[in-house]
């Protein structure tokens, strides 16, 4: 057997004969197993070992039988490592190798959980979460979005697609496209700012309050698209709709109050003033009568007033 | 020179009590009351000959249909040869109509209702 070429590396390296005894154990093996070369050279240690671990998959049978190249993953439940393992018929030998990839598993493990809660954060809300590249192709989107982008424009959007593509759509909906376009366009130039915006679709008019942060690359310092974040604001905006109703209604009532009334009551004081300063007793009567009428007028207006406070 | 006032009021009880101070304030003079703007402008259309004549008037704000607004607006259009001395006369306390009211070329000055005897001779008509 000629000087192995796999012991600088992590990698372990033993050679197989035709009935499975071993012919060469590479120190790393015995790194990697614990277990000597002298203890696995020329007998049935290795299967008495380890076929029983491999016997569902028959592998080195079945490298043997087939003469191919076999490459898998193989996870000790005792060590709680995964191993990565290549067989290779040479002859009537199987060399194999064995490498140590329990990290490199743990880590893509770790991307994987990383990947599904990120998922989960931005599909967990019904807010719409995107963002875009410098030309407006979508980078991310979460569900709410893809929803809400289906139900305007009736066709599915995908990421790399424009999000500002005009197609055979109404006047309406070009319009409300170019407000987004000059939108990405602030933000791209660096500008970090909220806008309301309508959004139809068939079931109902929404709005949605969208903020717009440009994103800028860590170490170029350079804007490389911008992150969205909508939130239905619809309700709030109906309800400063109602106040600003209620509001009017109410400067309505204070216009009463200012004009309305103060006509009848300038008429009082007026006359008030009159009666005073007149000594014919037959014109007095006849202020007096108009005095009463004068407060009748205000009584009426008042009554008004009251009738429409009601209401507010 | 012959003097007439003008009081433009929709409200009958108003024209009355300015009638009244102005004749008590002034003594006899001749006056007339007009229920809407547009009656006033007939008014002033029918006045045979302004030559010696000066005309005060007492314009209200808010009347039905023409209100003093638009009065002073017709004037200014259809009297660009005769000169009045108008003084807005209203109940408002709206600090708005005040100042939008001064704004007016022809306005001599806004009156708070009701006329009484010390505004009126406030503004020297005597």
């Amino acid at each position: 057997m000629t000087k192995p070429r796999f012991s600088k590396s992590e990698q372990g390296f033993f050679v197989l004969d035709s009935n499975l005894h071993v012919e060469y154990w590479s120190e790393n093996m015995t790194k990697i197993t614990g277990y000597p070369a002298e203890e696995m050279l020329g007998n049935d240690t290795f299967v008495k070992r380890y076929l029983h671990l491999l016997d569902k998959k028959k592998v080195f049978q079945k490298a043997f039988s087939e003469n191919y190249d076999l490459r898998f993953d193989y996870y000790n439940p005792i060590w709680k490592k995964w191993f990565r393992i290549a067989i290779f018929p040479y002859k009537d030998s199987l060399f194999t190798t064995l490498v140590d990839v329990s990290e490199e598993k743990q880590k893509f493990s770790e991307l994987l959980t990383v990947k599904n809660l990120k998922k989960h954060v931005l599909n967990s809300t019904s807010d719409l979460i995107w963002a875009i590249d410098r030309e407006c192709r979508l980078l991310l989107g979460n569900e709410s979005f893809f929803q809400i982008m289906k139900k305007t424009s009736g066709r599915e959007i995908k990421k790399g697609d424009s999000v500002v593509e005009i197609g055979p759509e109404s006047d309406l909906r070009v319009q409300r496209i170019n407000d987004w376009q000059s939108a990405y366009d602030n933000a791209l130039e660096g500008k970090t700012f909220a806008l309301n915006f309508a959004i139809s679709t068939p079931d109902r008019d929404e709005v949605y309050e969208v903020s717009f942060q440009p994103i800028v690359h860590d170490e170029e310092k350079v804007i490389t698209g911008v992150a969205c974040f909508g939130r239905n604001v619809t309700e709030r905006t109906q309800h400063l709709q109602s106040i600003e109703s209620q509001n009017s209604r109410l400067r309505e009532i204070s216009w009463l109050h200012s004009h309305q009334m103060r006509a009848p009551l300038s008429n009082i004081l007026g006359l008030a003033d009159l009666i005073l300063n007149i000594d014919d007793f037959a014109e007095k009567q006849e202020l007096v009568k108009l005095l009463h009428k004068a407060a009748s007028q205000l009584d009426n207006i008042v009554l008004d007033i009251a009738s429409k406070t009601k209401g507010v | 020179m012959r003097r007439i006032f003008l009081f433009i009021d929709d409200d009958p009880i108003a024209n009355l009590i300015n009638r009244k101070f102005l004749e008590t304030s002034i003594g006899q003079v001749e006056i007339h009351s007009c229920e809407s703007a547009y009656k006033g402008l007939v008014f002033l259309q029918t006045v045979d000959s302004y030559k010696n004549l000066e005309i005060v008037i007492f314009l209200d704000i808010n009347m039905p249909g023409m209100n003093g607004w638009d009065f002073l607006q017709e004037i200014d259009r259809e009297f660009t040869e005769q000169e009045f001395t108008i003084y807005m006369l209203s109940s408002s306390v709206d600090s708005e109509d005040k100042r939008k009211a001064e704004s007016y070329r022809q306005v001599k000055s806004f009156i708070s209702k009701p006329l009484t005897k010390d505004k009126i001779l406030h503004l020297n008509l005597a």
